[in-house]
């Protein structure tokens, strides 16, 4: 009896820890280590993953931040129209990356798209024919979609280099793809343009617009 | 893209086939397609105009439907599409005898995906009913043209966009009776929702600091379609809260809310096993 009462503590733990681990992935924080959240949440830290791209290269958040970058993540799939109109019919992504890649700010594209959906598997060929120069990274699991809340392809994401969040929400203010000129406003810049200058984001969240995340049910 | 290249591009093919139409009356109420590789959402949604009277009357006004008709398993958005997609976009062509009014949106459904989004959609059908005036000078007219041009988003397990032209040519008469379609519009406006006359008669809506209490007593469900917003005015957590069995419906708003000049939505209430749809519109009274 008296060496069940000593067990049980010990298996209580154990179990504990193993749930924790099952069911929380990722329970890092990038840029604020020990601190527990269940999902991201702007001017918070932003929560940490590891996820492989379209070559198997492992991509982790925390590395990059250690690497002084800022991070913007783009949530992908090439089959959603609005995906086709920031990559293909306007070069918005494209333009972007060039723009801020050598501003010390790293680009991720992030497809949750689960693998029973007919676009899964599509990014390699997408990266191709968009002319894409940085990675998609692999969620078919949703985990990392789901820990960002990431409701529509695109939503986007910056992440200033001391691992907290931003800015999330639209890509601009356009879903349309028809405003021009100073009509139009491009949040990512505007959210990139402030922190490089070491000001705040006028615009931390908006509504995101686009297709549903094809998560797994 | 901007507005005049998009207009310009794809526009002037439209207006020369348009033109062509006008003297080949036999294809006068065809829909007219933008390219179906560029719109493969032109395959899923099939369009077209119609009127709840036999005719337009000069001197009067009347109603007109913009119909989608919309293929098995597909879904269009309504005005606040919710989570993701994008309502169509409806723009008219008319001759200067006629003018179109605001559309009527019927109540939508809820439609949640992967538990982490909700968005309000129709299935099979969607029909916009909009206002028609016709001046007093179309008396000597015999016909009317009118155009609409549509553009959408229709959306399954994936999203396709979809741009038609439709154009119809109706009667001018100096008196008309129901047209074939007239149910269609009594049907559709079942699912009008009641206007807001300041309160429901179905519920009554509290306010406090940011919550939004509706209470329905004797009411089996509730759900809130809560209208778009420019202002990143919209409830929290509308997966999980947005409906429920019973008769309260509790919604929490982002604390930008409280200086909102509105809030609302459109409010869904069952009792006796009959749906009913109200407007809600509150100015939510700052702390």
């Amino acid at each position: 009896m008296r060496r069940w009462t000593r067990t049980y503590p010990v298996i209580a733990i154990a179990l504990l820890a193993a749930a924790a681990y099952v069911l929380v992935p990722g329970t890092a924080w990038a840029g604020d280590e020990g601190k527990e959240a269940k999902t991201a949440k702007v001017g918070s830290a932003a929560p940490d993953f590891t996820l492989k791209d379209t070559d198997g290269k492992e991509h982790k958040l925390s590395e990059y931040l250690k690497q002084g970058k800022t991070v913007v993540l783009e949530w992908f799939n090439p089959g959603c129209p609005f995906i086709l109109l920031h990559h293909e019919k306007q070069t918005t992504m494209n333009d972007m990356y060039t723009a801020y890649k050598d501003k010390n700010v790293v680009f991720l594209a992030i497809n949750s798209t689960h693998s029973g959906h007919p676009n899964y598997g599509k990014d390699a060929e997408a990266k191709k024919k968009f002319k894409m120069e940085y990675p998609i990274l692999i969620d078919a699991e949703g985990t990392v979609g789901r820990m960002y809340g990431a409701k529509t392809t695109p939503h986007m994401f910056v992440i200033d280099k001391g691992g907290t969040l931003r800015y999330a929400g639209a890509m601009d203010n356009d879903e349309r793809g028809k405003k021009t000129g100073s009509e139009k406003v491009n949040y990512v810049r505007s959210a990139l343009d402030a922190l490089l200058a070491g000001k705040t984001v006028a615009e931390p969240e908006t509504k995101p617009y686009g297709c549903s995340v094809k998560y797994k049910d | 893209m901007g507005r005049t290249g998009a207009v310009t591009l794809l526009h002037r093919p439209i207006r020369l086939f348009l033109v062509a139409l006008c003297v080949t009356p036999f294809f006068a109420s065809a829909p007219l397609r933008a390219g179906d590789d560029e719109y493969p959402g032109n395959a899923f949604v099939k369009p077209r105009l119609a009127l709840e009277q036999s005719a337009l009357v000069p001197g009067k006004t009347s109603h007109m439907a913009v119909v989608f008709d919309i293929s098995k398993g597909w879904h269009l958005y309504w005005r606040n599409a919710g989570d993701s997609g994008m309502p169509p976009q409806v723009s008219f062509k008319l001759p200067q005898e006629v003018t179109v009014g605001e559309p009527q949106w019927p109540a939508p459904a809820r439609h949640v995906e992967g538990g982490m989004l909700v968005d309000y959609i129709f299935e099979q059908q969607l029909v916009l009913i909009y206002p028609v005036s016709v001046s007093p000078q179309a008396a000597t007219a015999k016909k009317l043209s009118i155009t609409a041009e549509l553009e959408w988003l229709v959306c399954s397990d994936k999203c396709v966009p979809g741009k038609m032209s439709v154009k119809s040519e109706f009667d001018v008469s100096p008196s008309a009776g129901p047209s074939r379609d007239a149910e269609l519009f009594a049907r559709t406006r079942a699912r009008h929702p009641e206007r807001w006359a300041g309160r429901s008669s179905a519920f009554v809506a509290t306010w406090r600091e940011r919550e939004l209490v509706i209470d329905a007593p004797g009411a089996t469900h509730l759900a809130l379609y809560p209208f778009e917003s420019d202002d990143n005015v919209y409830p929290e957590e509308m997966v999980t809260a947005g409906a429920a069995k019973g008769g309260r419906l509790r919604l929490t708003y982002p604390e930008s809310a409280t200086t909102a000049r509105t809030i609302g939505g459109v409010v869904a209430v069952t009792r006796g096993g009959k749906e009913t749809f109200h407007e809600l519109r509150l100015t939510p009274a700052p702390r």
